[in-house]
């Protein structure tokens, strides 16, 4: 699910049915998400300009219940992903910061970079 | 914020790993946040400065409102930026020029060709700003004392377009710069002096003097 998302978005393909289906059944399965798939599906809808306040919430939840297993692209692109939908979530912001530090020397050049610019936009 | 020290720390000693773009983002970054982290930015600059050639006209507007906004009065980098602008001025679309004016007139840096090449490169597409583009690029010319009168009147005709989607900032800003430079286009003026009387109770006391002493001085 996540990756038709993610394909939709990298396609720009903006068919809001099925979007919605994928938003719904997400939702259904949300505590099988992982790192990836909730960075991924964050920064799907978000790409797609169609923010999902539902699924942002419970995508934030998640994230915050398995932020320990996420790697240090899935921190940025999930950071990315709620900074331009606009979405400031304090405790998804201090679950994701706790661990970028401590894995912030993982990050490469264009994951610190966002994650500055995620941090000014949100 | 402890996280931006982190990334600050991590940054600082491998941005000569980081595409331009990345080291321009992260310095608007900073900058939009109002931290200022000296050897970041130190950093950025030498760096910048070392591979400006690489950096387009956005990489070139982020690293010139960063240094603006954090009055980072870093002269030789600013002068390889104006340069570099001047060089892919062409490449340059509305919101760059508008950056790269406001940003060297917030620094008070009056780079002659520099603003002559903003001037023909927007004189031709002035249609194509956005409302707060304008209002920067009026400011930041007036606050140069740049009179370039075809340039002031094509702009009055692009703004009157727009004036519905001034606020209260861009409305006296604009009222200010044609005082400034004393160019009295009774119809422009006429216009935003009808935009303020629809918009005036968003208007805070320092607005309401700079429009005031506009109109005054005109």
């Amino acid at each position: 699910m996540a990756s038709t998302a993610w394909a939709f978005a990298k396609l720009m393909v903006k068919n809001a049915h099925c979007l919605d289906a994928i938003a719904a059944a997400s939702l259904r399965n949300i505590c099988e998400f992982e790192g990836q798939q909730i960075g991924n599906m964050a920064w799907a809808f978000s790409k797609l300009g169609i923010p999902n306040g539902q699924l942002l919430d419970a995508l934030a939840a998640q994230a915050i219940g398995i932020s320990s297993d996420m790697g240090t692209q899935e921190i940025s692109n999930t950071a990315w992903a709620f900074a331009t939908s606009m979405m400031k979530n304090e405790p998804l912001l201090h679950a994701l910061s706790s661990e970028a530090i401590r894995k912030i020397t993982l990050f490469d050049a264009q994951g610190l970079a966002m994650s500055a610019w995620s941090l000014a936009t949100i | 914020m402890p996280w931006l020290d982190a990334i600050a720390a991590q940054a600082s000693p491998k941005l000569s790993e980081f595409d331009v773009q990345y080291i321009a983002i992260t310095a608007w970054a900073y900058s939009n946040l109002t931290i200022f982290n000296e050897t970041l930015l130190q950093a950025i600059s030498a760096e910048a400065m070392s591979r400006i050639d690489e950096c387009g006209p956005q990489s070139l507007a982020n690293l010139a409102l960063s240094c603006a906004r954090q009055k980072y009065m870093d002269e030789p980098l600013l002068a390889a930026i104006a340069s570099a602008a001047i060089a892919k001025i062409s490449e340059s679309i509305p919101l760059n020029l508008s950056n790269f004016a406001w940003a060297f007139a917030t620094l008070l840096i009056h780079d002659a060709p520099l603003i002559d090449a903003i001037s023909s490169q927007s004189l031709p597409q002035l249609q194509d700003f956005g409302a707060q583009q304008l209002a920067n690029t009026v400011w930041a010319f007036a606050s140069l004392g740049v009179s370039n009168r075809p340039w002031l009147d094509s702009t009055a005709s692009s703004a009157i377009q727009l004036l519905h989607e001034y606020g209260p900032q861009g409305l006296s800003n604009t009222a200010w710069a044609y005082a400034k430079l004393l160019v009295n286009d009774s119809p422009f003026l006429d216009a935003i002096a009808e935009e303020v009387r629809a918009k005036i109770h968003q208007f805070h006391s320092q607005n309401l003097s700079n429009m005031s002493w506009s109109f005054a001085a005109l």
